[in-house]
């Protein structure tokens, strides 16, 4: 590097650290303005179009409708799943009851539920068709129709049986984090239990409940999968009606319009989170837990513990047992009457069937590539950049974990449908690139949060005392900063990689025909009543999710991390990585 | 080797005042330098900037004959040991030490003798394949060293390299440290805001506040002629008691303090507080460990010139001697005035015949180790 003139240098006050900063800067915030920001803009401008009719439309046409289904949809879901999540946290942090265990094991299992998948066996377990209302009229004469989960009902049991976990996992945080004492002290004081909990219990562990209630109505009003199995007319299912119609006015000032609502969300939340963690609370004592006495007592919760282990185990359960249906057998019957391997063996040796996991591995792969890259760069800019900019990065790159699938979506046909300065002349309609530049955008967001939450554990003077033993800024991002990161960057990326894998909801906006990647394939395969062939791809899926949430739980906590004992939190939205997808 | 010159260096962040105010100071060749000073004074800040992570606001930094202000970190060939050791934990120790003659495309053969070397001299011989966390703190202190001195810098930095450590091995470890520098005759710049550590260690030390030099000089200068009252407090036990001149005698200046009593004291010829006049307003640095306890005082108008009167307030055993806090009296009559500023700290060989708190007595400080500082 050569020296500046001196004068010009003083001026900057710059070091070759901070011009390194820059220089890997340009290159990353032009990718993220030219897939992530400006396609939200074309969206935008394209929903502005004919002097705003397309607002008139939605303000007069079914979209207000839709839009009042979706938060009321969204509300709901987040009330049940408030309840359910609060409720087992509760449960499992507080009592001791038989059947605890296994309770606390299955109680995150819906987090590996692939999202298509998932909604569609709700469907068969309790929708009008399902074995559920089935067996109910078999068993008890009761009509299947009034007992099954159909429409807006169905939705919501999907959401609050996939959603509940983002309560259950901040609620129990909480709990943990509490001061057992407290509510001792408060019981000392001659509180009931009531009282103790109304105002000692609660009030502390609203955060919990604030985090989980903006997270789970982000994602409910996201959802598509749902709506679409149960047909209600969420604002998502317009747009994608909208779409295959070719209003595409229409389904740019819906997807604006949903936009709008979920970025509010996130800022929401970021500046929720933010306050939240400056007034943080004290540690929490250990607390013994409340044995659960008496006979009955303890009867009625093993027999509640074995119902809810059922009941959680079911989806997947159901998952495996329809993977060996034969195709086309299953009509009235309770459960299908015939069995097979022969779905799992066609998908391998036949090359139609193998074809959708091919490209979908392929194109999540790619995808997966081109987050690690830009996400890990990304967290290592937005770290190491002392200025304004390292906000305004971080918040470009988290926006599409805010954007629901359908609007990502939206944004890609709309933005790259013709060559334009903005995409910089590139086309990706009815291209095979559009996959991937799809989960890329979707999916990055998750390996930038892994990438820079283990950034933010490497003391920053191990990259100083590098480039001072004479590595380059680069030399030290591969020698040092990077070997450092892998283990939390290869988890991030993995988890990308599977959600890739099974996308459905953006994926069904713009695949190109002859290219179906997997969820379609599973779609079209259901549609055509191939409900065996659907179903195993499906348990691949669950079980490409089994592999990789093990391998994230093995490279947690590697023995040569070192934690900074004053680590400041990471400028960074605190967000958690669980799919976002139903 | 070389030597390393600071002209006019500043540093401010932002809007707030300079962390590092117009700092000039040239290290010479081979010599183990200090920057001592309080917690936020810029001493950081000044070795950050030589070893080139800071860049100054303004000024200019040279190694010898060559301008560095503007290098990056990696080609300025400094070796420096962090304050929290940045050990690469993804690497075993021998892979730490040889990582900057990987940098400099030594030859295997070669890197793998000159590490086994160096962790030799740090006492580490044959720790080369452990992991990083199965050491104890002072041995990745000297994992840390080995790394800066095996690549044989031109400047060797340190930032506070022991402040990590307990007390006994920070002892040790200090002479090791100085006795390798010695025998490497690497340029070295040491942080450290324990005055102790840089009186012991340091060639010539720079006392360091509010991002100002206060003095340069050698150890033993910077203890008995502190250049300004805050040198005076923060080296050693030293009061400081303000007065002000009332003769001027050749080498020596009568002064007046605030209590009434008379000293005399050497001027500075060769800089110090400089040149005085009668009746400038100054301030005399008095050692506590250059006053002799007379004993009971006589009455305030006996007082003999060159002592003070003041009443015993407190008495506490160090062990080899004892420290005792007494208030200065007011000129005229014998009361305590009860000023904080009034306490001064004296320390004697310890004896069984210590007046009682309350007593009053006098006290002759040494007039040749009495000094003048600007108040
Ligand atoms: N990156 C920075 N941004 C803003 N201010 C800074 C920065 N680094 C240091 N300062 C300020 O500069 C001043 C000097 O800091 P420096 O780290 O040099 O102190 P120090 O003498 O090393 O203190 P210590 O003994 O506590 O390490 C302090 O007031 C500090 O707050
Ligand atoms: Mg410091």
């Amino acid at each position: 590097m050569t020296a500046l003139p001196s004068r010009l240098r003083r001026r900057s006050g710059l070091t070759a650290a901070d011009r390194f900063v820059y220089v890997l800067a340009l290159p990353l915030v032009g990718i993220l303005l030219v897939y992530i920001v400006f396609p939200m803009i074309a969206t935008f401008v394209t929903s502005t179009g004919d002097d705003g009719a397309a607002y008139a439309d939605f303000t007069s046409g079914s979209s207000g409708r839709a839009l009042v289904l979706s938060v009321g949809i969204s509300v709901a879901s987040v009330l049940t799943a408030g309840l359910v999540g609060g409720a087992l946290a509760v449960l499992l942090t507080r009592f001791e009851f038989p059947g605890r265990a296994a309770l606390r094991v299955f109680a995150l299992l819906p987090m590996a539920l692939p999202p298509l998948i998932g909604a569609m066996t709700f469907y068969y377990l309790y929708g009008a068709s399902g074995i559920v209302p089935r067996l109910v009229q078999e068993t008890l004469g009761i009509a299947a129709g009034s007992v099954a989960a159909d429409g807006v009902w169905g939705v919501l049991l999907v959401h609050t049986m996939t959603m509940y976990p983002y309560f259950y996992l901040s609620v129990s945080a909480g709990l943990a984090g509490s001061d057992a004492s407290l509510e001792e002290a408060a019981m000392n004081l001659g509180a009931s239990r009531a009282t103790m909990w109304r105002t000692v219990l609660l009030p502390m562990l609203t955060p919990a409940l604030v985090s989980g209630a903006l997270l789970t109505f982000m994602v409910s009003m996201a959802s598509f999968t749902a709506p679409q199995f149960y047909n209600v007319n969420t604002l998502t299912m317009r747009i994608v009606a909208s779409k295959t119609s070719g209003s595409y006015e229409l389904a740019a000032a819906q997807s604006t319009v949903l936009s709008l609502v979920s970025i509010l969300f996130l800022l929401l939340m970021r500046w929720y989170q933010n306050r939240r963690s400056t007034r943080s609370a004290s540690k929490g004592t250990p607390q013994a837990l409340k044995v659960v006495h008496g006979a009955l007592p303890r009867t009625l919760a093993a027999v509640g513990s074995a119902l809810l282990v059922v009941v959680l185990v079911a989806p997947v359960a159901t998952i495996l047992l329809l993977s060996f249906t034969v195709d086309g057998t299953w009509t009235v019957q309770i459960l299908p009457p015939e069995y097979t391997l022969e779905n799992f063996t066609t998908i391998f040796t036949d090359p139609r069937s193998l074809r959708p996991l091919l490209v979908s591995s392929q194109m999540s792969g790619l995808a997966m590539l081109a987050s690690i890259v830009v996400g890990v760069l990304t967290a290592w800019v937005v770290a190491r950049w002392k200025g304004r900019g390292a906000g305004v990065l971080d918040v470009m790159i988290m926006l599409p974990w805010a954007l629901p699938g359908t609007v990502v979506g939206i944004n890609i046909v709309t933005a790259f449908a013709a060559p334009t300065p903005f995409n910089l002349g590139q086309v990706f309609i009815g291209s095979l690139w559009i996959l991937p530049l799809a989960y890329f955008i979707r999916f990055v967001p998750l390996v930038f949060r892994n990438a820079a939450a283990s950034l933010a554990q490497i003391d920053p003077s191990v990259e100083e005392a590098a480039q001072n033993l004479g590595a380059g800024p680069w030399r030290t991002l591969r020698t040092v900063t990077l070997p450092l990161m892998t283990r939390g960057v290869l988890a991030g990326a993995l988890m990308a990689f599977v959600q890739g894998f099974g996308e459905y909801v953006a994926s069904v906006v713009v695949y190109p025909a002859r290219f179906a990647p997997l969820s379609v394939e599973i779609y079209n395969r259901q549609y055509a009543n191939e409900l065996g062939s659907a179903f195993a791809y499906g348990s691949l899926q669950m079980l490409a999710i089994l592999v990789v949430l093990i391998i994230s739980e093995l490279l947690e906590n590697p023995r040569w991390r070192r934690r900074r004992s004053s680590a400041s939190p990471p400028a960074v939205t605190a967000v958690p990585t669980q799919p976002v997808t139903v | 080797m070389t030597s390393v010159e600071l002209s006019h260096v500043t540093k401010t962040y932002g809007a707030a005042a300079p962390s590092v105010d117009d700092l000039s100071l040239t290290i010479e060749d081979g010599e183990f330098f200090t920057l001592l000073g309080p917690s936020g004074c810029g001493k950081s800040t000044t070795l950050r900037m030589v070893a080139g992570f800071v860049a100054p606001t303004s000024g200019t930094i040279r190694f010898g004959e060559r301008d560095v202000t503007s290098a990056p970190p990696y080609k300025r060939d400094t070796g420096m040991v962090f304050q929290s050791y940045a050990l690469f934990p993804h690497m075993d120790v021998a892979e730490n030490v040889g990582y900057g003659l990987r940098m400099r495309k030594v030859a295997t053969a070669e890197r793998r003798t000159r590490v086994d070397e160096a962790l030799a001299v740090v006492g580490l011989a044959g720790y080369g394949e452990r992991r990083i966390d199965q050491l104890s703190g002072g041995q990745q202190q000297r994992v840390a060293l080995a790394r800066a001195l095996v690549v044989q810098p031109s400047v060797l930095l340190l930032d506070e390299p022991l402040s990590n450590l307990d007390a006994k091995l920070r002892d040790e470890t200090r002479s090791q440290i100085r006795e390798i520098q010695r025998k490497a005759g690497t340029t070295s710049i040491y942080v450290t805001h324990d005055q102790a550590e840089a009186m012991a260690m340091s060639d010539r030390i720079a006392v360091m506040n509010g991002g100002v030099l206060h003095q340069l000089g050698e150890p033993r200068e910077v203890y008995r002629r502190p250049a300004t009252a805050f040198v005076a407090r923060f080296i050693g036990r030293s009061n400081v008691l303000p007065g002000v001149v009332e003769g001027r005698d050749g080498g020596t200046a009568a002064v007046r303090l605030t209590d009434g009593s008379l000293l005399h004291t050497p001027v500075a010829v060769d800089g110090g507080a400089g040149d005085v006049a009668v009746g400038d307003e100054i301030a005399l640095s008095v050692r506590s460990e250059a006053v002799e306890l007379l004993g009971p005082a006589p009455a305030a108008a006996d007082r003999a010139e060159g002592t003070i009167h003041a009443r015993l307030a407190m008495v506490e055993f160090t062990g080899s001697s004892c420290m005792l806090g007494l208030d200065l009296l007011d000129g005229a009559d014998d009361e305590a005035a009860g000023q904080a500023d009034r306490r001064i700290l004296i320390t004697i060989p310890d004896t069984d015949d210590l007046p009682r708190t309350g007593d009053v007595v006098a006290l002759r400080p040494d007039p040749a180790r009495i000094w003048m500082v600007a108040r």
